[in-house]
């Protein structure tokens, strides 16, 4: 057990390295001088300003020294400053990522109880016009693109209805509407993979034999085949979260609620290099973070992996 | 008197030298399509959301704009100025004292992005410039006629000369930190403008100040240079404010998110990235002639809220969570009509959008880039397009058309220009291409064994790109093959110098009418455009060095005749913003001079 998680984590060394050379590369392949783009709003600077800028940062080294020392300060939690309002990147990233991890949580939970409770009822009622109303909303739910669906939401539930506000993030109520439209999202992919890994399951032969036991069926469900459907389904949470951090992207713009995804759409918009680089940087160690969890989940939930 | 860029959409703000102008143009665009730079619509128009002048960009997603319709400029035409709808207002406050025991309320405006610094020597931001330009007052303003009107300057006196310039200030007006507005604080202002140390980016607007000299407690004198009449132009904007040396000395490099001025509105919170609030300066008295309302503001307070997403402005619109935002262009005629909502549809506008020719060194000499080189094509080009069409149909009546370089809402401005300018016709279009030698082989022309095709630039704002297509399609119509590459707006600017594209859709907005210079004194295209034409130079710089209006009107018609005898540009329009106000539940809204928005006159009835 201790040696497949070492080596697991030791794992995850080449993956990061890997981001943060493409999170570097990110800014410098970009056309145009870095410099223009701090100036795209202002004046452009003058000769000494620009040699005196390039020297601040660092980009009169060689390349695998600005390379190094951005992987130094960010592993110090330095990040830059970002060049619209000159604050540090860490700081507008720590004022936004309680928002975010907020609507992500909410509509991981949304979508696991949405999304898993159909596609068990779905595959244990097979055939059924149960299993087929939930695979038909899942199919639309895979399809309708996320920012069409926050709008939709927005205007049957805020303008029409008048029940929850449209943007913003005071209260509790701000929350409902992203949480409900990354919810839905997310659930549909759920219920599907749900069904087909109960199905998988509840045709193996221990069910059989469970069944043959005499046990009441949902016993035989809930215990014998949903805890064997659990490994691809969650695996397929892991993935989840990486889309719903995504997915955060857009639908925290659409309702304008001031997450890290609001703040990267504005960075992009902005051209705020530093900014972008932060947040991009960030998203991936997450995305790694949660594989490296999920891959120990599976240790906990399926024996075999521990010794293969 | 309120900063007559008001009119300027976020990213459109007044900026300096020419990439800033540009960008700043470019915002508008954005903010037709979607929002930021800048940007600004969609995404696409990330800058776009401040009312101004519509360009371009991205600005995102901001940006407004204004129209015009109304001449603006030269002595005959202001009187027109005045009196054109553009003091429309969407409360019945006309005239009448209103009664403060029964008004007052927020004004929430909805932008996509927040301001970068409220520090007004740190940014050209428009976005930025929308928040401070109510918390700081100018020395001098405009009237409705474009005439300069006094704020914290009681009255001003020019030098013989025309090298320096004497400000009387008003007794009696404190800061909101009440510690006294007087010459000191003025000095203190210009100082910290011009010192390199501060670094400002709108220190280039006044180069050609000298020194400022306290006379006594109330008597401050600016020494120039040389004769540069735009001056009183250039102070008369927000940039340059006067702030409160006090909390400067404070706050030091954090003044920026506590800012202190003297306008009708103190600076209360900034939650970053989501809300500033200001609130009524209670102490206030009003002196500009637009305005009804002579003493504090009626609101309580005017709130900016950040909403990147245009679908979600109008949503948020609809229920009341905002109530003022920049219309964007198609939501107009969902709008319109209805009782609930008042459009503010400004007739002046302090931008203008065209289409440039690329010009290149060619061995000591500049030239424009073949085939443009031959004046007949790019006459050509000027008969094909059919701005008024692209005015009507893609974005919705939010842009005036002009013939001419000068923004609708700058002194100098002049209908005549009309006569002119470059009609559609494609008849003479594809005449001027015959005669040029380009021969009709098909759809396409050719020209020793060579096609008519040329590169064609925009950023890639919804609106900019639809507008480039139909364009391109007006050209492919008289034989000419443009090949659309859109980019985002930064790398645009950034890139123009290269000479990769023959010509591109460019737009530039400033309040002052030295615009005209400012935009022929860089590199590149349009930029390069006062060497290459030396009478074109000449009038601009005639247009600076004097401080006689008459004589500056007479030289910015020349330079703009100039320029379309030579065909340096193609002028188009000149764009507008059109402001959406719930006007169920806020009043007094209305435009004050160059198509900017006034709030003193607002209310909420309680």
């Amino acid at each position: 057990m201790v040696k497949f998680l070492l080596v697991r984590l030791l794992g995850t060394i080449p993956v990061l390295i890997g981001v943060s050379v493409l999170v570097f590369a990110m800014v410098r392949l970009v056309p145009g001088d870095p410099i223009d783009m701090m100036f795209t709003n202002l004046a452009p600077p003058s000769p000494e300003q620009r040699e005196q800028i390039r020297k601040d940062m660092g980009l009169d080294k060689p390349i695998y020294l600005q390379y190094t020392s951005f992987v130094g300060n960010a592993l110090r939690g330095d990040l830059g400053k970002s060049y619209r309002t000159k604050r540090p990147v860490s700081e507008e990233i720590r004022n936004r990522l309680p928002n975010t991890i907020k609507l992500t949580i909410a509509s991981l939970a949304l979508s696991t109880l949405i999304g898993v409770v159909a596609g068990v009822m779905a595959a244990t009622f097979k055939n059924t016009w149960l299993d087929f109303l939930s695979m038909l909303v899942a199919i639309v739910g895979v399809s309708i693109p996320g920012f069409w669906l926050g709008l939709m939401i927005m205007m049957l539930f805020s303008v029409k209805l008048g029940w929850f506000p449209v943007a913003g993030a005071d209260t509790w109520k701000h929350l409902v509407l992203p949480t409900v439209t990354l919810g839905v999202l997310a659930s549909a992919i759920l219920a599907r993979m749900t069904r087909s890994a109960m199905l998988d399951v509840l045709n193996q032969d221990y069910v059989r034999t469970a069944r043959a036991k005499g046990l009441v069926e949902w016993i035989v469900v809930m215990r014998h085949a949903f805890r064997n459907a659990l490994v691809p389904i969650v695996t397929i949470l892991g993935l989840q979260i990486g889309g719903l951090l995504s997915g955060a992207f857009i639908i925290e713009a659409v309702f304008a609620y001031p997450g890290i995804g609001m703040l990267a759409v504005q960075a992009l918009a902005n051209r705020d290099f530093p900014l972008i680089q932060g947040i991009v940087l960030l998203v991936a160690v997450i995305y790694v973070v949660v594989n490296l969890v999920v891959d120990m989940l599976y240790s906990v939930l399926d024996p075999r992996v521990r010794h293969g | 008197m309120r900063n007559p860029l008001e009119a300027l959409s976020e990213l459109q703000s007044p900026i300096k030298r020419r990439t800033i102008l540009r960008f700043g143009v470019a915002g508008i665009g954005a903010a037709f399509a979607a929002p930021l730079i800048a940007a600004c619509g969609g995404d696409d128009d990330e800058e776009s959301t401040s009312p101004t002048a519509t360009t371009a960009s991205t600005e995102s997603g901001s940006t407004p704009e204004t129209d015009a319709t109304a001449p603006a400029g030269d002595s005959e035409a202001t009187e027109a100025t005045g009196e054109s709808e553009a003091t429309e207002s969407t409360g019945e406050s006309s005239g009448e004292e209103v009664d403060r025991s029964k008004v007052g309320g927020r004004l929430i405006w909805g932008r996509s992005g927040d301001s970068d610094t409220l520090d007004p020597h740190h940014t050209t931001a428009s976005i930025s410039w929308q928040v401070f330009s109510q918390i700081y007052d100018t020395l001098i303003g405009r009237n409705m006629n474009l005439e300069f009107e006094p704020v914290i300057a009681e009255s001003y006196e020019a030098a013989e000369d025309g090298l320096s310039y004497t400000f009387k200030l008003r007794e009696g007006i404190n800061f909101h930190d009440g510690t006294p507005v007087n010459a000191d604080a003025v000095k203190f202002t210009f100082d910290r403008v011009t010192d390199p140390a501060t670094a400002a980016p709108s220190a280039s607007w006044l180069e050609m100040l000298d020194s400022t000299e306290v006379i006594d407690e109330y008597t401050v004198t600016l020494h120039l240079k040389g004769v540069f009449s735009p001056l009183l132009g250039n102070i008369s904007i927000a940039y340059f404010g006067i702030i409160s040396p006090a909390a400067v000395e404070k706050y030091g490099d954090d003044f920026g998110i506590n800012p202190v001025g003297s306008g009708p509105f103190k600076f209360k919170e900034w939650v970053q990235g989501e809300t500033i609030t200001l609130t009524r300066n209670e102490d206030y008295v009003n002196v500009r002639s637009y305005n009804d309302n002579k003493g504090a503001p009626y609101l309580e307070e005017i709130v900016y809220r950040n909403i990147p997403e245009e679908q979600t402005q109008v949503a948020s619109f609809e229920t009341g969570e905002i109530n003022f935002f920049a219309m964007p262009a198609q939501q107009i005629e969902r709008f319109e009509g209805q009782s609930d909502y008042t459009l503010l549809k400004p007739d002046q506008s302090t931008s203008i959008s065209f289409i440039e020719f690329s010009i290149v060194d060619n061995g000591g000499t500049l030239e424009f880039m073949a085939p443009f080189d031959d004046l007949k094509v790019r006459q050509a080009v000027a008969h094909a397009v059919d701005a008024d069409t692209i005015i009507d149909r893609i974005l919705q009546g939010t842009a005036v058309r002009n013939y001419g370089l000068m923004p609708t809402g700058n002194w100098g401005y002049t209908p005549d220009i009309e006569e002119f300018g470059y009609h559609y016709d494609t008849d003479k279009a594809n005449a001027l291409l015959d005669e040029a030698g380009w021969v009709k082989n098909g759809d396409v022309r050719e020209k020793d064994g060579k096609k008519l095709e040329v590169v064609f630039w925009t950023w890639n704002a919804t609106t900019q790109e639809r507008i480039a297509q139909v364009i391109q399609g007006q050209l492919a119509e008289v034989g000419i093959t443009a090949k659309l590459e859109t980019m985002e707006v930064a790398t645009v600017l950034a890139r123009l110098a290269e000479n990769v594209s023959q010509m591109d859709l460019m737009g530039w907005g400033w309040s002052e009418s030295d615009l005209l210079f400012m935009m022929t004194d860089g590199e590149g295209q349009l930029g390069l455009y006062q060497q290459y034409s030396p009478e074109y130079k000449d009038a601009v710089v005639a247009g600076r060095s004097t401080s006689d209006m008459d004589e500056r009107a007479a030289a910015y018609l020349d330079a703009m005749k100039i320029a379309l005898a030579d065909c340096a540009a193609v002028p188009l329009w000149s764009a507008v913003s059109t402001w959406g106000v719930r006007s169920a539940d806020l009043k007094g809204v209305k435009f004050g001079p160059q198509g900017g928005v006034t709030y003193m006159d607002a209310y909420q009835e309680l």
